[in-house]
């Protein structure tokens, strides 16, 4: 199981999502995909330090955040370096019933014909 | 998150018709298989004629086709170093383009010693920051530790370089509570979550060390060839100052250019990754790397071990370029300060080589990836094979027909030829093949003025000399220690090894003896068996077993930080970083400092 860094908190005594400042923190830090639930968790116990700070006191706060990994994930095919015979050689028997195709029908047992003496 | 150009969602390379480049590495591959099967000819009929001197015998079959293949691989490293001689790498340097893709820079790590893992990253961090493009670079910690302490201090850790460097948003923790897959499922577990942010990815070990110019300059390179999956910069190796390990960094340093140089003439596209200080194009590597567990249990079934050999055939199936680089320098790893380190590290690797004999014949590989494999097996293989031609040819002499003096023709006893010429020819010859290429590099260090960085034209020649005959009076411990991993995998034993690591690398006596033991009695057993059986080979066979005899204490004294200053102080085996200390190792002593004082 992958745990990643916990974000999580359970109360948010002051809002910071009207104060216009999300913007600012998301351009600091480069992450314009935070939303605003995502940046209020990671302040979440500074409130009150990140509005009284200084802005330079702002900006260290800022960059010193446990911001979390961008969720942008690629799919990764397991490939079968090991394959079973049947399926090593599919290609080659298709392949080969391909070529057979067009004789396939002369190859066909016919029953015999009845013969009317 | 570093913000990069828009990525095109197409993860196939985009084909070109092979050009001269394709032409010149087949000519090469050409040249070097003939060139080695010619010397392999050469040696196994000049044992041949000297074997059949006492009569022929169905042991002497066995030994001509043992000599045969140990001998083609003698010939192909020889050719390699030979060919990286004889042709210098390609200019990749000086194309007018900028970095631009979002490059993330993984370190992936299992229980290690946090103090220097994070050292050495903030080493790298503060070396990328200097770049103009430092906002293109996050880091990735890709923890996989399983020891709840140490996964605390790299919290802990991660938490103060994180307020140290004001890395948020380009500094990130994630920790996986199961190795599940080990370091391949480690970075697979990146790609699928964070991969589709980044171009590329930077993948390291929890030892290595890379300059911010180099990674940049990697970037580059990765983005001037759009067909270009995979990145290899050439490791240099650091920081060691035990006698083995000194003796290690000088071999790698004055040889392991011209070795990759030669890998690089002949792999061309379809080159090596060796597991980290590589870039990457993470989408080629997300579609085409995913590896599906071997049916069956370890050791030849299960997650597929030594990944990265794997990883660069893959990519080069499906068409993406994979290249070694030899003068993306700016590169470095630490490796094993003393020999049972080594073959600590060996038995590990061996096992994944010898699992990679499942998927030799997969589905579209490429020719070469095949032939890279097939070396990786062999790098452990040869010890074996040797071990086994020792013991055939012990065995000779006991099972040969008594000499015919008078047979029938003649009225004249015919005495059997004597055939010391050419066994004397075959041994220098053999012997000719390990050291000529060292000697024409020294020759070439010392020609073409870059003697100054190994101590200087005579500090240079001595190194070369002690550097020869150490390697060859540890060759039989190596080969022991091989032979003892093969076996192991191949009935699954693993009979442990001693713990007595000390943070210098360095050994106690104990712990030598412990590990070496059975070297002893098996080279007393044979000195022994040679003298009252075979007394015509008791000589031939001293510089093997000897060492094993004294193997303990050899393993012992080349783990002494002591002479291992010694050497540096009387300037041997000295390495260009000796003399221009490289700033990230700098870095990196300073924030071991600063961490040692907080």
């Amino acid at each position: 199981m992958t745990s990643h860094v916990s974000l999580q908190r359970d109360a948010y005594p002051v809002s910071l999502a009207d104060t216009g400042l999300f913007d600012g923190i998301r351009s600091e830090i480069g992450r314009p995909d935070l939303s605003d639930g995502d940046l209020q968790r990671l302040l979440c116990g500074h409130e009150v330090a990140f509005l009284t700070a200084s802005p330079e006191a702002r900006l260290a706060l800022v960059r010193s955040l446990p911001v979390p990994p961008p969720r942008l994930g690629l799919e990764m095919p397991a490939h079968d370096l090991n394959p079973p015979l049947a399926a090593r050689f599919a290609p080659v028997a298709t392949f080969w019933q391909r070529l057979l195709q067009p004789v396939a029908p002369q190859l066909k047992r016919l029953p015999v014909s009845f013969k009317d003496h | 998150m570093a913000t990069g150009p828009d990525v095109s969602d197409k993860i196939t390379p985009q084909l070109a018709s092979p050009g001269n480049g394709a032409w010149a590495t087949a000519s090469r591959r050409v040249a070097m298989a003939l060139i080695t099967v010619c010397l392999t000819t050469a040696a196994s009929y000049m044992f041949a004629i000297v074997v059949q001197a006492d009569g022929f015998d169905w042991l002497d079959v066995v030994r001509i086709t043992l000599m045969a293949v140990a001998s083609f691989w003698l010939a192909w490293g020889g050719c390699i170093a030979l060919f990286g001689i004889l042709f210098p790498p390609e200019d990749h340097r000086g194309m007018p383009l900028r970095a631009q893709g979002a490059t993330a820079i993984l370190l992936p790590i299992y229980n290690e010693a946090t103090g220097p893992v994070f050292a050495r990253l903030e080493a790298i961090m503060q070396s990328v920051d200097r770049l103009p493009t430092a906002g293109r670079f996050d880091f990735f910690v890709l923890s996989d530790t399983t020891k709840p302490d140490v996964a605390e201090r790299e919290y802990q850790a991660w938490q103060r370089l994180l307020a140290r460097r004001q890395a948020g948003g380009h500094l990130f923790y994630r920790r996986r509570e199961q190795n599940i897959g080990r370091k391949a499922g480690n970075i697979a577990d990146f790609l699928e979550t964070s991969g589709g942010a980044y171009d590329y990815m930077l993948v390291l070990d929890a030892d290595s060390l890379m300059d911010g110019a180099t990674i940049q300059e990697m970037v580059r390179r990765m983005e001037a060839d759009p067909r270009l999956g995979l990145l290899q910069s050439l490791p240099q190796i650091i920081g060691l100052n035990t006698l083995f390990g000194r003796l290690l960094q000088f071999a790698t340093g004055l040889y392991g250019p011209y070795f990759a140089r030669g890998l690089a003439a002949v792999q061309g596209g379809e080159g090596s990754f060796w597991g980290h200080n590589a870039l990457i194009r993470t989408r080629a590597f997300a579609a085409s790397c995913g590896m599906a567990p071997l049916t069956g249990k370890p050791p030849f079934g299960g997650h597929i071990l030594s990944h990265d050999t794997v990883e660069a055939a893959l990519l080069a199936r499906d068409g993406w370029k994979v290249r070694l680089d030899p003068d993306l320098t700016g590169s470095f790893e630490e490796a094993p300060a003393n020999i049972v380190d080594y073959a600590k590290r060996d038995r590990r690797w061996c096992q994944g080589n010898l699992q990679h004999s499942r998927i030799l014949a997969a589905p579209r590989f490429r020719f070469w990836s095949r032939i890279s494999i097939v070396q990786g097996i062999f790098a452990y293989l040869a010890s074996p094979i040797w071990l086994l031609f020792l013991l055939a040819s012990l065995a000779a002499p006991l099972v040969a027909p008594p000499p015919v003096y008078f047979d029938g023709h003649s009225p004249f006893p015919v005495f059997p030829h004597p055939e010391t010429t050419t066994a004397l020819a075959l041994l220098f010859g053999l012997v000719a093949l390990l050291i000529l290429p060292k000697l024409l590099l020294v020759a070439r260090a010392l020609l073409g003025g870059n003697a100054s960085e190994f101590g200087g034209p005579g500090r240079l020649a001595l190194s070369f000399l002690l550097e020869v005959l150490l390697t060859s009076i540890l060759a039989p411990i190596h080969m022991m220690f091989h032979c003892r991993s093969v076996f192991q995998v191949l009935t699954g034993a693993d009979s442990g090894w001693p713990a007595a690591e000390r943070d210098d690398g360095s050994l106690p006596f104990q712990a030598a003896f412990s590990a070496t033991w059975w070297m002893s009695i098996a080279g007393g057993a044979a000195t022994a068996f040679s003298h009252y059986y075979v007394p015509e080979l008791f000589y031939w066979l001293l510089p093997i077993t000897l060492p094993l005899v004294f193997a303990p204490f050899l393993v012992w004294m080349t783990a002494s930080v002591w002479l291992g200053r010694l050497t540096r102080r009387f300037g041997l085996f000295a390495v260009p970083t000796d003399t221009h200390p490289v700033d990230v190792a700098c870095d990196m002593e300073a924030a071991l400092q600063q961490q040692a004082a907080a």
